[in-house]
């Protein structure tokens, strides 16, 4: 991360700037991607885990990733600040479950694992075929109370993975780099138009 | 609670309004143009045009959290929270609903009452459509029976809704359709290429007259000015106050309107708990008001007076008003005060998925979508088969999908993000808005044992739609997933919920308009028939629903009314 995007990304929430005691060691140290910031909800391994995730389910390209705009600051906060207490513990117990069967896989603890290993562990719970994707559905559809003992891993599993996912898109496309540099920023049109071609959008995308 | 010492203003005023909504905002104007020195009452807080309006401007990321919030932090507004997913209570307009545990009111059978107590009331909030009633709404209770007949006709208000329309502003499409009359419009916003397709197909494959329209909104569109306000900016943040005037609300057209005669006085924090009525002139005397701040009460006399609180405030203080010629509140003789309750029932319809147009875009935030006008039991031969009586609406959009699209889906990677990034496929939802009749037994009732804050009684409500509603409600969804389907969408889905009185926030009928004294409350100048000098004029005097979203037809009647208020005024000035 270079100081410039470090800098920017402290406009992210007033709560960040007064809780991180590591305020001036982010900005003195850009090197690493992943742990320059304190967490407010996440412990260390939690933190290691989403933002790998993060980075791996909307990576930076010709665009900006998630990691650019503060996606895994910003699930650190949605969890410490707006999440109920269940999910919050449904989170953790999650992102333990998720811990323990990448040890299972590679037979080295998660928070040494590289971000390929991470990614090739995400594949077992992504990369499955359409039937299987959908009894995945209804099972998180299902309420915490309503799960067997025996699906509960699996459950707390997807049910993690796929709040990483909620919250990484969410925090990708509600945040204001993305709002304003990324989609089509245009807050005040003045016109409508009902129909035109779609060649005529810059980069065709979506008004932000 | 025991009759605290109450402040008595001698001057009297020409007119008392109480109610600053899309029925008081007007009443003020006419009025005050008239030159008749109103005193208007809001009982809640200030809200300047512009000044006021503290999220108009805030993109996504500029909200506390992204606009997500704890649920702890909306608890007391639990009963606003109950619609649309939460969406009432969202940071960006949270603070035009009321706090449920400081405003409390009773369900014996669920009702949603959705309310802002602020200058503009509602006015901020609203929907903006707005459609015109016809004869074929002024003649049904005649016709069928139900309720009492209306003691108007569409002639009688037709000049109303013209001078009504050009003045706030409506922008739409003339039809020529004679159960949805035309009006003054600026020019129409456009249809989405999807909504085309579906006017062509509709066309096409029915030969009952049913067509689809752009909605009537009141936004500006066109060339006509409008004092202190420009044309709709398509930022479709109407909802939060526009620092454009580009919508009609009370503070941004009729309270300045009434403002700039200076013959308004503006009382905030006013809660009007009583109208006086005088045995020796019989008529009303004032209004009596308590200060929600200080809580101390105060006494103001006027020659007129205008109730323009909303349906179920207005009739609450007419049911409050006892007095020994009216002990069961002003006006009651018939005993329909606070009686014949009704909604609009909606929360049904159908959604699709629309195949093709992906070369195909629109620009700018468009703050309407399509109409389909009624196109049951118009009286023609045609289609008066249906198993219930009255019609429905429906209302609609496409869109193309945006990144929530599969924010759900077990998916990652670069292609993902660019693949969000575009719009996505075309998709369409639409519901019906049906007619509820008028039934005696939809009533509020005023709970003494219930006390708020400032000693009033609280409101209970026992409401619920009936057999033929629910009748109209499975024809409201067959027709909609008839119509998506002969246009070829795919993955058409209907959906019929529950219906919840309240809920499509058109609550009305509470104080009818009638010929009779015995059966309704109001006359056809909506004057309370048995104490002229007090007129009602917002929701609570309808005598029937129609299926027309109602705000236009409210701005109408209360023009009217306060104009024959005001040439009288002037009339017995002269004598």
């Amino acid at each position: 991360m270079d100081r410039r995007t470090a800098l920017r990304n402290l406009s992210l929430g007033l709560g960040y700037t007064i809780a991180s005691p590591s305020i001036f060691s982010l900005l003195s140290s850009c090197k690493t991607e992943t742990s320059t910031w304190s967490a407010l909800f996440f412990t260390s391994e939690e933190q290691y885990i989403v933002s790998h995730l993060a980075d791996i389910i909307l990576p930076s390209s010709k665009t900006p990733g998630a990691i650019d705009v503060n996606v895994p600051q910003f699930i650190d906060l949605v969890f410490s600040k707006i999440e109920t207490q269940t999910n919050k513990g449904l989170f953790k117990t999650g992102t333990k479950n998720f811990a323990k069967t990448f040890k299972h896989q590679f037979n080295i603890d998660v928070i040494d694992g590289s971000k390929n290993q991470i990614k090739a562990h995400l594949d077992t719970y992504f990369n499955i075929p359409t039937n299987e994707k959908n009894k995945v559905y209804l099972l998180t559809n299902r309420k915490i109370k309503d799960i067997e003992q025996k699906d509960f891993q699996r459950y707390s599993i997807y049910k993690f993975l796929l709040w990483v996912k909620y919250y990484t898109v969410f925090g990708y496309f509600t945040s204001e780099e993305v709002g304003e540099n990324v989609l089509n920023y245009d807050p005040i049109p003045g016109t409508h138009i009902g129909c035109m071609p779609i060649e005529d959008v810059p980069n065709e995308r979506l008004w932000s | 609670m025991t009759e605290k010492s109450i402040t008595e203003y001698h001057t009297p005023y020409d007119a008392i309004v109480i109610g600053t909504g899309i029925s008081g905002g007007w009443a003020a104007k006419e009025l005050c143009e008239n030159g008749l020195k109103t005193l208007v009452l809001d009982r809640g807080r200030m809200v300047k045009h512009i000044v006021d309006y503290p999220t108009m401007y805030k993109d996504t990321w500029d909200f506390e959290n992204r606009g997500l919030q704890n649920s702890d932090l909306i608890q007391n507004q639990y009963k606003q929270n109950r619609l649309w997913g939460g969406s009432l209570t969202r940071p960006d307009k949270r603070h035009w609903f009321v706090d449920d545990v400081k405003h409390p009111y009773n369900e014996k059978k669920r009702f949603d009452w959705l309310r802002g107590y602020h200058v503009g009331g509602r006015s901020i909030m609203w929907g903006r459509q707005s459609y015109r009633l016809s004869d074929l709404d002024f003649e049904a209770n005649k016709k069928d029976g139900h309720g009492v007949d209306w003691p108007i006709r569409y002639k009688d208000i037709a000049p109303w809704y013209d001078k009504v329309e050009k003045y706030i502003g409506v922008s739409g499409q003339n039809l020529g359709l004679k159960h949805l009359p035309d009006g003054k419009f600026s020019e129409p916003m456009e249809l989405h290429c999807a909504e085309l397709d579906l006017q062509k197909k509709l066309n096409e494959n029915f030969n009952d007259g049913r067509l689809l329209t752009i909605g009537r909104v009141a936004n500006i569109t066109g060339n006509a000015m409008h004092e202190g306000r420009s044309n709709c900016q398509y930022r479709n943040r109407c909802i939060r106050g526009c620092p454009f005037g580009g919508y009609f609300s009370s503070n941004s057209s009729t309270l300045p309107a009434a403002e700039r005669t200076r013959n308004m006085h503006l009382r905030v924090n006013s809660i009007a708990y009583e109208i006086v009525y005088d045995d020796t002139t019989k008529q009303a005397s004032g209004v009596k008001v308590i200060d929600s701040e200080t809580h101390e009460k105060f006494f103001f006399k006027a020659a007129i007076i205008f109730c323009c609180a909303s349906t179920i405030a207005t009739s609450s203080i007419l049911m409050q008003s006892k007095s020994k010629r009216f002990p069961n509140g002003l006006g009651n003789d018939s005993g329909e005060l606070g009686h014949n309750l009704m909604d609009h029932h909606y929360a049904v319809g159908a959604s699709a998925e629309v195949n093709g147009f992906e070369d195909l875009y629109y620009k700018g935030h468009r703050p309407n979508g399509f109409y389909i006008p009624r196109f049951q039991n118009l009286g023609d031969g045609k289609t008066d088969h249906k198993n219930y009586l009255r019609g429905f609406g429906y209302q609609g959009s496409t869109s193309r999908t945006n990144w929530k699209r599969n924010i759900k889906e077990l998916s990652y990677g670069e292609d993902l993000k660019n693949d969000l990034m575009k719009p996505g496929p075309w998709e369409i939802g639409m519901g019906g808005f049906g007619e509820c009749l008028p039934y005696h037994e939809n009533k509020m009732e005023l709970n003494y044992d219930k006390l708020d804050e400032w000693g009033l009684p609280t409101i209970t409500f026992d409401a619920e739609i009936k057999e033929n509603e629910l009748k109209m409600r499975e024809d409201m969804k067959n027709q909609a997933v008839n119509m998506l389907k002969s246009a070829g969408f795919k993955n058409v889905k209907g959906h019929l919920g529950k219906a919840h009185l309240g809920a499509c926030i058109h609550e009305m009928g509470t104080a009818r308009m009638g010929h009779n004294p015995k059966t309704s409350v109001l006359n056809k100048h909506n004057q309370i028939h048995t104490c002229k000098n007090v007129y009602v004029t917002d929701g609570s005097c309808m005598t029937s629903s129609a299926c027309q979203n109602p705000s236009l037809t409210y701005m109408a009647l209360t023009a009217r009314a306060a104009n024959h208020a005001a040439s009288a005024f002037k009339k017995n000035k002269k004598a």
